[in-house]
């Protein structure tokens, strides 16, 4: 049963153009990062038509690439995995396919375990296949950037997302409309950042997700600094990966219990 | 199948809003016995679709106690698996997921049921053939028509062979042929499966139900065999067609005759258009040409007695009789009946009417 359901809900992501939408931009990061990189000196004096100027600019590096990547993925993907994900039940419950679901041999948890783990598949098969697009064509551009820091980069990167799945499961699973659901995952995205902010510099910071993401650059260029162990990447982003899946793990939870309970008054 | 196929007890089911509460349900109980086709009907708003959505589980009762195919239905949650393997829900306005076309959606259910795979392909496409979707079975279902969205659906309701359908308003979107050909098709399941649909449409219910339940307002208004209850809620009539300069005469002789205390159980006689009644005596109303049949109705429960006197009655007073036939009570009346009589269609037409004759009188006097 969960792989009929999940194998219908990747058709239906396919079909409605929403996961293509993120693949699409996780491509074109993918190959402009890089690109715009390893050429934005020549840009720069493109632009500055008077030659007589003498400017020094930084040789770009192939971490300043992959960091450009991250940050653009960490920005518009979030924005558009908000997009997708904030419908994911809510959408489907107003239409009343949740109730159509519901009402064929099909347990709730198989309904929204079959929408959890193909959402999550695929963001994370994504997230892998436009990581290595990226690291290749930046390899051939920059030159190569070490695999330890670039993994753990990615690791965090997809413990983030996999985070902001699991909230949008919750919130589109108990708002009243997608909208709804969506404003909820972009305050608390919001809180999760102005909470780093402020306790960036305590131990509580080292907890927070969202430093997951702050800490991208940090992390890619650790080989310079001589952090590339196992111990220098796990001091930087490993407690608050932990805390994400942890965390991750908590709010589906609580969708599933949420769920189960639910009334699905359209059907 | 022997234990009925649907149980309810005491069924309640409260809204609860914000800004108000709505009993949707109050007290329902009623049993759909196994392999009968079961109508269930009741006006806009009476509770038909939320009794079926907790049925189904997607909604939790209130109150009561439910059991589906001899086994008891928990909330949250409702049937359990088993159980809904051997049921199939059709709503009210079907929805399919998105972006399938109708061959898929028939393959998503076989594989929801776990059905064989190449036999479910051929009844699939048996089915679709059966309801003529079978040109469109590659267009988007999002595309459908209403009616298409209905034949769709319940093409997906026959696939798996369930013991139980239950369907709300399952032809209220298909054109006559349509509906002909669908309730058609639900009778002959009967023996074989439990047919529980709701409906509005009297019409539908009295050509295939053998049971029927009607509620109003969220209470049961009555249950139970359609011929009994077409007979306990339907007064004996008979129609009788006399040579047409004699109809006046006969209903004359009647009414007289009531008059006199001697046909006790007569309760009205009318001429078949609707238009007079006992006061059929004074001036007539226009007659045009077919208006040589009366309707002459007993009192409830005394349909012998009017089987024994009227026709002799009749033929004593020298009244030639060219056709004498029992009326068919039709569950329209019924329904009529046990609604409330402030909500009975065309009461305020009625009342009118009642007023234009009265004032019609006067002038004649
Ligand atoms: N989710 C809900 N919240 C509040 N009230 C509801 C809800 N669903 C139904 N109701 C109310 O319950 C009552 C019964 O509605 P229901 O849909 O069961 O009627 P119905 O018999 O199916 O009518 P129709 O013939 O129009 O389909 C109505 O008064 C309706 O407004
Ligand atoms: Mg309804």
């Amino acid at each position: 049963m969960l792989l009929t359901l999940m194998r219908n809900e990747w058709r239906q992501l396919w079909r409605s153009f929403q996961l293509p939408a993120l693949a699409l931009v996780l491509l074109f990061f993918a190959l402009s990062d890089p690109l715009l990189t390893r050429y934005q000196n020549e840009i720069v004096q493109m632009f500055v038509a008077d030659q007589k100027v003498e400017i020094s600019l930084p040789t770009p590096t192939a971490a300043q690439a992959l960091g450009q990547f991250f940050g653009d993925v960490s920005q518009l993907g979030l924005f558009v995995l908000i997009l997708i994900g904030m419908g994911i039940v809510a959408a489907e419950k107003e239409n009343g396919l949740t109730g159509w679901m519901l009402t064929r041999p099909v347990t709730r948890q198989a309904y929204l375990g079959a929408k959890v783990a193909t959402l999550m598949l695929a963001v994370v098969a994504l997230l892998i296949a436009g990581t290595a697009i990226a690291w290749a064509y930046t390899g051939s551009l920059l030159g190569p950037v070490p695999a330890g820091p670039l993994v753990w980069t990615l690791a965090g990167v997809i413990a983030y997302a996999v985070l902001i799945v699991a909230f949008l499961v919750l919130a589109s699973t108990v708002a009243r409309s997608p909208w709804s659901a969506g404003g909820l995952t972009i305050l608390v995205l919001f809180a999760n950042s102005l909470i780093y902010a402020l306790a960036q510099q305590s131990t509580v910071g080292r907890f927070v997700p969202y430093r997951l993401i702050a800490s991208i650059g940090q992390v890619l260029t650790a080989a310079d600094s001589g952090n590339a162990g196992l111990a220098g990447l796990w001091d930087l982003t490993g407690p608050a990966l932990v805390t994400s899946m942890l965390l991750a793990a908590l709010l589906l939870v609580l969708a599933f219990a949420s769920f189960a309970r639910q009334e699905i008054p359209n059907g | 199948m022997s234990s009925p196929a649907i149980e309810v007890r005491g069924l309640r089911k409260r809204f609860t809003g914000r800004k108000q509460t709505v009993d949707a349900l109050k007290d329902v109980s009623f049993s759909v016995p196994s392999g009968s086709i079961y109508g269930f009907l009741g006006p806009n708003g009476a509770g038909k679709t939320t009794t079926l959505r907790i049925l189904t589980g997607l909604l939790q009762p209130t109150a009561g106690d439910l059991r589906l195919l001899g086994e008891t239905v928990t909330y949250p949650g409702g049937p359990t698996l088993a159980t809904r393997r051997r049921l199939a829900y059709l709503p009210q306005d079907p929805v399919f997921p998105a972006r399938l076309n109708a061959f898929e959606v028939m393959e998503l259910v076989a594989e929801l049921y776990r059905l064989p795979r190449r036999a479910a392909a051929e009844r699939s496409q048996k089915l679709l053939a059966d309801f003529e979707l079978l040109k469109d079975a590659k267009r988007s279902v999002k595309s459908f028509s209403r009616g298409m969205k209905q034949r769709l659906g319940l093409a997906a309701v026959l696939l798996p062979e369930p013991d139980l359908l239950l369907l709300d308003e399952p032809v209220s979107a298909l054109d006559p042929v349509g509906r002909y050909e669908v309730l058609t098709r639900l009778a002959a399941l009967r023996g074989r499966a439990t047919v529980f649909f709701s409906t509005h449409i009297l019409a539908d219910v009295e050509r295939i139900c053998d049971r029927v339940l009607i509620i109003h307002q969220g209470s049961k208004v009555a249950e139970g065999d359609m011929g009994e209850l077409l007979a306990r809620f339907t007064p004996p009539r008979y129609r009788v067609r006399t040579r047409p300069d004699q109809v006046e005469l006969a209903a004359a002789t009647l009414n007289q005759q009531q008059a006199e205390g001697k046909l006790p159980w007569l309760l009205s006689v009318e001429l078949e258009s609707g238009a007079a009644s006992k006061e059929t005596n004074q001036e007539a109303p226009a007659l045009n040409g077919d208006s040589s049949v009366l309707l002459v109705t007993a009192q409830a429960g005394r349909r012998s007695e009017m089987e024994a006197e009227l026709l002799r009655v009749l033929v004593n007073s020298g009244i030639t009789v060219l056709e004498y036939s029992p009326v068919r009570p039709d569950l329209e009346s019924v329904f009529l009946q046990l609604l409330p009589e402030t909500e009975r269609p065309g009461f305020a037409e009625e009342s009118a009417e009642e007023e234009r004759d009265v004032a019609a009188n006067a002038d004649a006097q």
